[in-house]
């Protein structure tokens, strides 16, 4: 399965969140963004891997569409966003990340997505429109209190 | 597990052709088509069960969309047009007038607008991808 991956990642399992499993971006998708020179996608990579790995924020079961109910979204909130390969620039205010992952672990689709403020408060910043079962989240402080 | 290092040194291996071009693509596994018109950096905004637009960081104007549940629309396609040449490709503004009938307002222009988009382009989806 993984030698069709160009690239690996290693991400909460969702089958037993308190492991891990392997994820990864096929060739097939990586050289559709290559051939046609949009770096921003492949520059956005690096995100893909700060979200995957170790800075996911939550992971969510389905697509919200039918027959997707066993693929996985994995959202996070990092620092920075990749205009192309080189050039950084901070990350967009009130959005998170998503990585959409197929249910063998094949990455499809990663892109920014905003969190509408009430979700902020309420639903442990879901991104908008993502709205799949709950697998795993992030402990915030307030969960200790 | 790639490290940061690791994807630099496979991205720097492995660069991108210099000129963006606008380009489409199905995901067999996925049910879906993307499309990039530009190469603005974009957020996605999900609009209905069938369609997400990417849009602009900078100007919120469309730069692309995703379209699920293609394979269905695809089979059905040319039952209703013609496809565009000997190759079989079908324009991918057609794509869009799938979605047109019935929709809401906003839904139904962001489809004018899509379709505008792939038109000017012109886009093709080609069909033995």
């Amino acid at each position: 399965m993984q030698t069709r991956w160009i690239l690996t990642f290693t991400a909460i399992n969702p089958a037993n969140p308190g492991d891990v499993w392997q994820v990864g971006i096929p060739e097939w998708l990586y050289r559709q963004h290559q051939r046609k020179g949009n770096e921003k996608a492949l520059g956005r990579i690096f995100l893909v891997g700060d979200v995957l790995q170790g800075g996911t924020a939550a992971l969510r079961k389905g697509w919200s569409r039918p027959g997707k109910d066993d693929c996985y979204v994995y959202h996070g909130f990092p620092k920075y966003d990749y205009k192309s390969l080189t050039i950084q620039t901070p990350a967009p205010k009130g959005m998170a990340f998503c990585v959409f992952v197929l249910n063998d672990g094949t990455i499809d689709e990663w892109a920014w997505r905003p969190v509408s403020e009430i979700q902020q408060e309420h639903e442990g910043d879901r991104p908008d429109g993502i709205t799949g079962e709950l697998i795993w989240r992030q402990k915030k402080k307030s969960d200790n209190s | 597990m790639a490290t940061e290092e690791e994807i630099r040194q496979f991205l720097s291996d492995n660069p991108p052709a210099t000129e963006f071009a606008p380009y489409c693509y199905v995901s067999e596994a996925a049910d879906a088509l993307t499309v990039h018109f530009k190469q603005d950096a974009d957020y996605s905004e999900k609009l209905n069960d069938h369609i997400t637009v990417y849009r602009s960081l900078e100007t919120n104007e469309i730069v692309g969309c995703r379209v699920k549940g293609i394979s269905g629309i695809l089979q059905d396609l040319h039952n209703y047009i013609m496809v565009r040449d000997k190759k079989g490709n079908i324009e991918l503004a057609l794509i869009f007038l799938a979605f047109r009938g019935g929709a809401e307002e906003n839904v139904a222009r962001t489809m004018n607008d899509l379709a505008r988009e792939a038109a000017e382009r012109n886009i093709s989806l080609e069909m033995s991808a």
